[in-house]
């Protein structure tokens, strides 16, 4: 049963079962039946999709992973044939996509499941415009939708995941995107929202462009967008093809260079590398859910898994040595490496619960990019899926913090009386934020279950031993510091550094959010009243915290002090280990000073949070003590002014141009158009006239002339035939006369 | 023995014709004004036979044949104006049949033959 060639017959189940959520969801609202039963339907829908999703993975195990990887297990089916071919749809499954979709199905169940509790504030948050009651019928259409878009968005990522070539999952990449928009601007009549939506769509669509031309640089040069067939790109074959043309006329670079950076811009735009990282942050106007599965478990993923699926492109000029920096990878980790440490210290600066974890998760995907840079593609593929479930954990516990908060606020409106109106509205007070840290404070032991598994994800992302994000992270240090300080490779040296100091400041704004949002008294009535979230919320709190401290165990350096032949000498490195070009990735001897420094970086982030959080957390009073930092504080605060930047010199050149188009439209080509007008009416006129005056007389002249001859004429007619006759002999007589 | 001469028959025929025409313009009955116009036909019959006896057959009799011989008994050669009668006749009598069936049924529709009532076609 459990065997790759059986059940991978089947695989393309997975994206099915959330697509058949999807449209039965879309029945159920379309029926007017859209409600509870919708949360329930998308429930079914993807945990069939994980459970099968996890069979395979299983499957995929049992399989020898150099042998997987050189012959992945695909089934495809004709999609539109072509003059040199057939353009396929199907499913391909290797170590890289078996891993993958097993991790996006489980942290999507658990999404979808806490988001059955959390979107639950959807169901009294309309009001009739008119009578002002609450908008039952309506409220339960948007929970079901809610529930609609996040079956297509799994089903996107699902199928994306599996594609076996790059225009398939170019498809459900765009998908993922159009989900993506609709679920951000969820709350579409926040205007921030419907904002939020638009940047997130149009930033991303920057890198789709680059993403849609490197398919066809593809297509162009190596006739194929095929993965694995014995055409594939990722063969050695097509990588020779790559390589024999040289490099691209007026670059440095050669055609798979191109190629690569191509679909590196796509994967920047949806990983949120900088510079398109602007639409990440604000993106939080989503449901705190949408949050946790853009921003965690797929969207963002997509981007690095694109590099990872297309990772034998970018090292096409050292197919044997996989390891070696390519200069489109040298552009990769430079980016990678930049964003990391640029978008953790724009976090330590932000007082948004879930505007520190956005950031934080852009630097946390920069690690990844990086790595993949510096050829560390085993430690990014590690530290995708690790930091996967402890993102989502961390962003699905900030939703309920925010839950709690919220509820308190009301609670405290309640018993307060300061509202006369009290109740669950559309909203809450306008100057109270429930996501602001500094309304918080005192939750540990409000919300004991909470506080514990985000704790566990803090640790795991902040890489203190043991958690997840420990070894996933410290796998792509020692890499970068065994090329960097090892090999002498600059831009690896470079990588971790950032990485490292990257490192520090992740533990401090982390150890900063824990003990703004947990530790001390509450800061408000709100945080003081805020209850425990229900079990549908906490219960996959709990699920992912196992996830969240114990999955790193899997890739435990093989030659870890005790621990690494005790857990199977690094099997995810075994699994993931090889390439489709046949290429291998030897495993890394574990080395204790990258890793004794990260773990010193970490830990002196902790301490330093603590020192100035940990005993009197800033709350709305209080000033930040970062902001002593004057100029510093401001400019990390407002994020680098990137997106005001962006404003003046995207924004305002577009906005420029279009009201100078505006102006030329309305005063030249509307004169010009009113203009003709005012012509062609004016020669009307004159030509109305000729007509009414000449044309008409004519007309009439002749009408009257005939009207009044046939007048005379009708005497003549009288209707006696006696008088015919008499004209007709009279007429004859004449004629007579006439002719003789 | 009197010499009838052709202007004879041909005043008998304009007596003829002028009394069917005053009767054809002025009768206000309609069997009347057929009446009128049968005049008219048998005047102009008689003038073809009249014409035919005096001025056709005189150029018939002179006629000689190839051989220089008169013709003897070729009367037959030439008979226009009596064919001409006998067709007027077959006319006049097709015409008095239809005219008189007219008659008949706008009489029935009508209950008048009076030409004064029928001015449907005014103009």
């Amino acid at each position: 049963m459990l065997d790759l060639n059986t059940i991978g017959q089947s695989a393309w189940l997975i994206p099915a079962f959330t697509a058949a959520a999807f449209v039965l969801i879309l029945l159920q609202i379309w029926t007017g039946r859209g409600g509870r039963i919708s949360a329930y339907t998308a429930i079914a829908g993807i945990g069939a999709s994980a459970v099968l999703a996890v069979l395979v993975f299983l499957a995929a195990l049992r399989e020898d992973p150099e042998a997987l990887s050189a012959e992945p297990f695909v089934r495809t089916w004709p999609w539109a044939p072509m003059g040199t071919g057939t353009l396929d749809f199907g499913i391909l499954i290797d170590p890289l996509a078996a891993v993958t979709v097993a991790m996006v199905g489980v942290v999507c169940t658990m999404i979808f499941i806490y988001a059955s509790a959390y979107m639950d504030g959807e169901f009294t948050a309309y009001r009739d415009p008119r009578s002002g009651q609450v908008d039952h019928a309506l409220g339960a259409a948007r929970y079901a939708r809610f529930f609609a878009y996040v079956s297509l968005f799994a089903t996107g990522m699902l199928g994306f995941v599996l594609s076996s070539n790059l225009l398939q999952s170019l498809v459900f990449w765009e998908i993922m995107g159009l989900c993506s928009f609709l679920l951000i601007g969820f709350w579409f009549y926040k205007p921030e929202a419907a904002d939020a939506a638009k940047k997130a769509f149009m930033t991303t669509r920057i890198g789709d462009i680059f993403l849609f031309s490197g398919i066809m640089a593809l297509w162009a040069v190596v006739g194929t967008v095929d993965f694995v067939g014995p055409e594939g790109m990722l063969r050695v074959g097509a990588l020779e093809r790559m390589s024999a043309l040289g490099d691209v006329p007026g670059t440095v670079f050669p055609w798979a260079g191109i190629i690569a950076l191509l679909i590196f811009g796509g994967a920047v735009g949806k990983s949120a590398q900088f510079p398109l990282h602007v639409w990440l942050p604000d993106a939080m106007e989503g449901p705190t859910p949408v949050s946790a599965m853009i921003h965690a478990a797929t969207m963002v993923s997509a981007g690095v898994f694109l590099i990872a699926r297309m990772y034998p492109v970018f090292s096409a000029a050292t197919p044997d040595a996989p390891g070696d920096i390519s200069g489109a990878m040298f552009v990769v980790a430079g980016i990678g490496a930049f964003t990391a440490l640029f978008a953790a210290s724009i976090a330590v600066a932000q007082f948004d619960i879930k505007r520190v974890l956005a950031y934080s998760t852009i630097s946390q995907l920069g690690y990844m990019v990086m790595a993949l840079g510096i050829g560390a593609y085993v430690a990014a593929v590690f530290h995708l899926i690790t930091h996967a479930f402890f993102k989502a954990l961390l962003f699905l516990g900030s939703g309920s913090v925010i839950h709690g908060v919220e509820h308190g606020a009301h609670h405290g409106e309640d018993h307060g009386g300061d509202h006369g109106t009290g109740g669950h509205g559309a909203g809450h007070d306008d100057h109270f934020d429930p996501q602001d840290m500094r309304n918080m404070g005192g939750l540990a032991s409000r919300m004991p279950v909470t506080f514990a598994s985000f704790l566990a994800g803090t640790l795991a992302l902040t890489g203190i031993p043991v958690f997840a994000g420990f070894w996933s992270k410290d796998e792509i240090l020692a890499e970068a510091f065994h090329k960097g300080v090892g090999s002498q490779i600059a831009i690896a040296l470079l990588v971790w550094l950032a990485g490292t100091a990257a490192a520090f400041l992740t533990a401090f704004y982390m150890s900063r959010q824990v003990f703004m949002v947990f530790a001390g008294p509450p800061s408000t009535k709100a945080a003081a009243n805020a209850p425990e979230s229900a079990p549908a919320m906490i219960y996959p709190l709990a699920f992912l915290s196992v996830f969240a401290v114990g999955l790193g165990l899997v890739g435990v350096p093989a030659d870890f002090p005790w621990l690494g032949e005790r857990l199977g000498g690094n099997p995810f490195h075994h699994l993931l280990g090889y390439l489709p070009t046949g290429a291998h990735f030897e495993g890394l001897a574990f080395n204790a000073v990258p890793a004794a420094l990260s773990v010193g970086a970490a830990l002196s982030g902790w301490a330093l949070g603590y020192m100035l959080y940990g005993g009197h957390p800033a709350n709305a009073r209080a000033r930040d003590p970062l902001r002593a930092l004057g100029g510093v504080w401001r400019t990390l605060n407002r994020k680098f002014y990137v997106d005001e930047v962006y404003d003046a010199v995207f924004i305002r050149t577009a906005t420029g141009f279009a009201s100078l188009n505006a102006l030329f439209d309305s005063r030249v080509i509307d004169g010009a158009v009113n203009g003709a007008a005012w012509t062609g009416g004016l020669l009307a006129r004159i030509n109305g006239w000729i007509d009414s005056t000449i044309v008409d007389g004519i007309v009439n002249l002749i009408g009257y002339v005939n009207t009044e001859g046939g007048r005379l004429l009708a005497l003549v007619q009288n209707g006696r035939i006696q008088s015919y006759l008499v004209v007709v002999f009279f007429g004859l007589l004449a004629l007579v006369y006439m002719v003789s | 023995m009197v010499i009838v001469e052709l202007w004879w028959y041909l005043l008998v025929a304009i007596v003829l014709f002028s009394i069917g025409m005053y009767g054809a313009m002025t009768r206000r009955n309609a069997v009347n004004v057929l009446m009128g116009i049968e005049l008219m036909l048998n005047a102009v019959n008689l003038n073809a036979v009249a014409f035919w006896r005096y001025v056709s057959p005189a150029r018939t009799l002179s006629t000689v044949d190839s051989t220089g011989q008169a013709a003897v008994g070729s009367y037959g050669a030439s008979m226009d104006g009596q064919v001409f009668a006998i067709i007027i006749i077959a006319l006049a009598a097709a015409e008095v049949a239809v005219g008189l069936a007219m008659i008949i049924s706008i009489y029935r529709a009508r209950r008048s033959v009076r030409l004064d009532d029928f001015t449907l076609m005014r103009g």
